[in-house]
């Protein structure tokens, strides 16, 4: 207690300052946020550099943009040994579409395109991208799907047998290796086939292994030790884009089966623009209607949950705008939407809470700080589980799932910063207007201002017991203070 | 607001209203089923689940880029895939060839969406639509039959007679996009982070509160799908991002009243350390004390969606109705069912922990006594 009321003599000569400045870099912000949110600006224009207003740069889904497809075919043709041994054949071929259609939505997820859509239909594949207009973006994205095989390598014109294929492979990328200088491409494969591999090099070691793509000889690497670990890296004096487009080769070989292109083109929005507007005026509109409805309820408390609230929502847009794995679509736009009232949420409990404490007989400044702290535990309860959520989406989740996971957990957390530090900031610079002036020195609030922060004394809910509730209450905060 | 009753005590009443909406819901959805004659039309399923057919019309960016055109061009596709000869056809084909009897409104083609394809001269109208029932049809035989009439329809509508020159039309299959594994992960999230919250509740709460909060989120689940199935509103992937929204942000609306009941019964224990709590006190003291805060939120949630669903298309609506229900039936279960079920058990452990002490000290007396003799 006298630590906090040291605090207050300090700050207390500059409350009028520190009140205006608080508003003033909140309202700077927010009138910042909203003009950048609707202005874009061409090449040229106040000798700047393009800009694009920050919410157009939200990726989105297939309903909402529209993209570009490709429907592949399963190459009967060319099918492993395995599925022509008469032997579960069809059950093998099946199987083996649907492991082509999970690596594919998870190759997409990763390279960002949450909502990218594979479907089976039959013998064929249809991939749809969000957000690309040319279908040639799709091969750079997935590669050419293909078979991978390491065999070993002897001379050019001896083909030996397969001795692994690509879908051991659990994913592939690009390091760079600051020895040599050049980049690398890095390998790693499944726990099988890291058992598979160690025991290749070990029988290969100080002979070549050979890599071939859809049977053709790709490149060949002397192996110098049996590589067990599950890793490994291909090195070969690689540019980036060089050592890129080999793993891109790669990770599309690690399809169990060779799939053909039988068309892709592009595809326009199913929803699109009048989907987005109706997103666009439905959050404008419910964001004027709780604005009013917290000014009319909590009064000045209600302005410092909106100016929050405000803020929260530009911010909110903002991250979605540059966070990777976000691809808005219809759902995504209403998640946004619920999340605006429920980022209110916080606010309406402390403030109902410090509605309590005032009517309890606590004087203003009081409540005010005994609300926050009161329903800090209801309010961290109640969002952790709101988290867990959020985390295990993210974690377990398919795909899209795992993109509205990501939304809803960048929402859940800037909600929870917006209402429990941005509100108290700017309920202290409000008040700092209505300080006590008989007072001098002190940033007590005068109790005659009650009414415009929508206090009111002595209206107690529980009739049947209020002393004893008082007291119990006075008790505890002396505990805690 | 002054309300006098104790509010769990009216449990009875309070317990009965769900049970009646998911019994209209399973009527409705009985009433559907006999009606199309197919259980799974009794709820309307959409082709993100089941999979559809589709339609591409090569007609060129100028006869589609012009939205009065492109609605006429839809129409014109629309009223074939509804057409009253086809379906007879497709019935009749279905009896004689396949030995099926299958009712007209079950062989006509409902729309799922349509959008445009490619560019320039090449530039096509894409209609995807469903196909008939897989109960009737499952290997798609006759899917194909009436995608094949559908096919000779719309190249004799556009034909050169007609005024049409190199107007393609190709008719394809396409599989569901929400697979299997997506609605199985989905589920499987979902128990997960219903397992994890349980456990967190129980940590930071206690165990009753646990369950009554696990229970109500599943009521507003079966609650939001049971709605769906009273409008017939049509379910797609974002049905699953509808349910996991709802779960999310119900659970908020319980934690807060059980934080309360948590301080009250700490407020009663330092009062009368002795004395018995009434647990339907208590739950009734904490959820008219969070009322003001629970209709709040309520009221500031459903702002933005409910005029998200009033000016957004039907599609926006499949997913906004949903939400709307869920939030409802979150608002409902927070303050009428889990403060209820809490009492409900917290009672019953209470009595049960109490008969338990009981026995056990007077078999700790009866050993005493025995010692002493």
């Amino acid at each position: 207690m006298s630590k906090s009321k040291s605090n207050t003599r300090k700050r207390s000569n500059g409350t009028l300052a520190f009140s205006i400045v608080v508003l003033a870099v909140f309202t700077i912000l927010i009138v910042l946020g909203t003009v950048f949110a609707f202005v874009s600006l061409d090449n040229g224009e106040l000798g700047i550099y393009n800009y694009n207003a920050y919410p157009t740069c939200i990726k989105l889904g297939l309903d909402l943009s529209g993209g570009a497809y490709a429907v592949y075919e399963v190459d009967r043709d060319n099918l492993p040994e395995s599925m022509t041994d008469g032997e579960n054949d069809e059950q093998e071929i099946e199987m083996a579409i649907e492991g082509t259609r999970a690596s594919l939505e998870s190759l997409l997820f990763n390279k960002g395109y949450t909502e990218a859509q594979v479907s089976v239909y039959g013998d064929t594949i249809r991939v749809e991208v969000p957000d690309i207009d040319d279908p040639e973006r799709i091969f750079e994205l997935i590669g050419r799907p293909s078979s991978l095989e390491f065999k070993e390598y002897t001379d050019s014109e001896t083909v030996n047998e397969t001795l692994m294929t690509g879908e051991e492979i659990a994913q592939t990328g690009v390091t760079y290796n600051s020895e040599t200088g050049y980049y690398e491409v890095a390998l790693k494969f499944t726990s099988t086939g890291s058992d598979k591999f160690a025991e290749i090099t070990s029988d290969l070691t100080g002979k070549y292994l050979g890599i071939y793509i859809n049977g053709e000889y790709v490149m060949h690497a002397s192996v110098s030790e049996a590589i067990s670990g599950g890793q490994c890296s291909i090195s070969g004096n690689y540019s980036y884009d060089d050592a890129y487009a080999l793993a891109v080769q790669i990770q599309a070989g690690s399809f169990p089966l060779q799939l053909n292109m039988r068309e892709s083109s592009t595809l326009t929005a199913t929803l699109g623009d009048s989907a987005i507007k109706a997103g666009v005026i439905a959050g404008i509109a419910g964001l004027i209607l709780i604005v009013i409805y917290l000014v009319a309820i909590y009064r000045l408390m209600g302005v410092a949950a909106s100016i929050a609230l405000a803020y929260y929502t530009l911010t909110y847009v903002f991250f979605l705008s540059v966070f990777p794995w976000v691809q808005l679509t219809l759902s995504g736009i209403a998640g946004i939407l619920l999340s605006m009232g429920m980022a209110v949420d916080a606010n309406v409990i402390i403030f109902e809470r410090i509605k309590e404490e005032y009517a309890g007989g606590k004087r203003m400044n009081e409540a005010i700080s005994l609300g926050f702290r009161r329903s800090l535990g209801a309010i961290i309860d109640g969002n952790v589980t709101t988290i867990i959520g959020a985390v295990v989406l993210m974690l377990v989740g398919a795909s899209t799932i795992k993109g509205f996971g990501i939304t809803l957990f960048i929402g859940i957390v800037l909600s929870l910063i917006t209402s429990l530090l941005i509100t108290r900031l700017i309920l202290k610079a409000i008040t700092g207007f209505f300080v006590d002036k008989n007072k001098v020195g002190s940033n007590m609030i005068d109790p005659k201002y009650g009414k415009y922060f929508a206090l009111k004394l002595g209206e107690v809910q529980d009739e049947e017991e209020p002393a004893v509730e008082v007291a119990t209450e006075n008790a505890e905060g002396g505990a805690t203070l | 607001m002054k309300i006098n009753k104790n509010i769990p005590k009216l449990f009875k009443i309070w317990f009965v209203i769900p049970f009646v909406i998911i019994l209209i819901a399973a009527a409705v959805f009985t009433g559907y089923a006999v009606s199309y004659k197919d259980v799974s039309k009794g709820m309307n399923i959409g082709t993100d689940f089941a999979g559809g057919s589709v339609v591409n019309v090569v007609l060129g960016e100028t006869e589609l880029s012009d939205n009065d055109k492109y609605d006429k061009h839809y129409d014109t596709v629309l009223g074939v895939l509804q057409d009253d000869e086809i379906a007879a056809q497709v019935v009749q084909i279905a009896k004689e060839k396949y030995d099926i009897t299958i009712d007209a409104s079950a062989v006509k083609a409902t729309v799922s969406y349509s959008q445009k394809s490619d560019t320039g001269a090449s530039m096509a109208l894409v209609v995807k639509y469903d196909n008939i029932s897989k109960t009737y049809d499952p290997t798609n035989e006759l899917t194909n039959e009436r995608n094949t009439l559908i096919e000779a329809k719309l190249k004799e509508i556009y034909s050169a007679e007609n005024g049409y020159a190199n107007v393609d039309v190709t008719m394809s299959n396409i599989g569901a996009t929400a697979s299997e594994s997506l609605i199985r992960t989905a589920i499987i999230s979902l128990a997960i982070s219903l397992a994890i919250i349980l456990v967190y509740v129980i940590i930071r709460f206690e165990l009753w509160s646990g369950l009554a909060a696990i229970i109500a989120l599943i009521h507003d689940v079966a609650i939001m799908v049971a709605l769906t199935i009273v409008f017939h509103i049509q379910v797609n992937s974002s049905f699953i991002a509808a349910m996991i929204t709802i779960v999310a942000y119900s659970i908020n609306n319980t934690i807060i009243i059980f934080d309360r009941v948590r301080e009250n019964n700490k407020i009663e224990k330092k009062l009368n350390p002795s004395a018995i709590i009434d647990n339907f006190h208590i739950a009734d003291k904490s959820t008219k004390q969070s009322m003001t805060r629970t209709i709040n939120t309520t009221v500031t949630t459903m702002f933005a969606i409910v005029i998200f669903a009033i000016l957004g298309a039907a599609t926006v609506r499949e997913f906004a109705l949903p939400v709307i229900f869920g939030l409802i039936a979150g608002f409902y279960s927070s303050v009428f069912i889990s403060p209820a079920l809490y009492a409900l058990m917290k009672n019953a452990g209470d009595k049960w922990k109490r008969e338990r002490q009981s026995k056990a000290s007077q078999t700790f007396v009866g050993q005493k006594k025995k010692e002493n003799a």
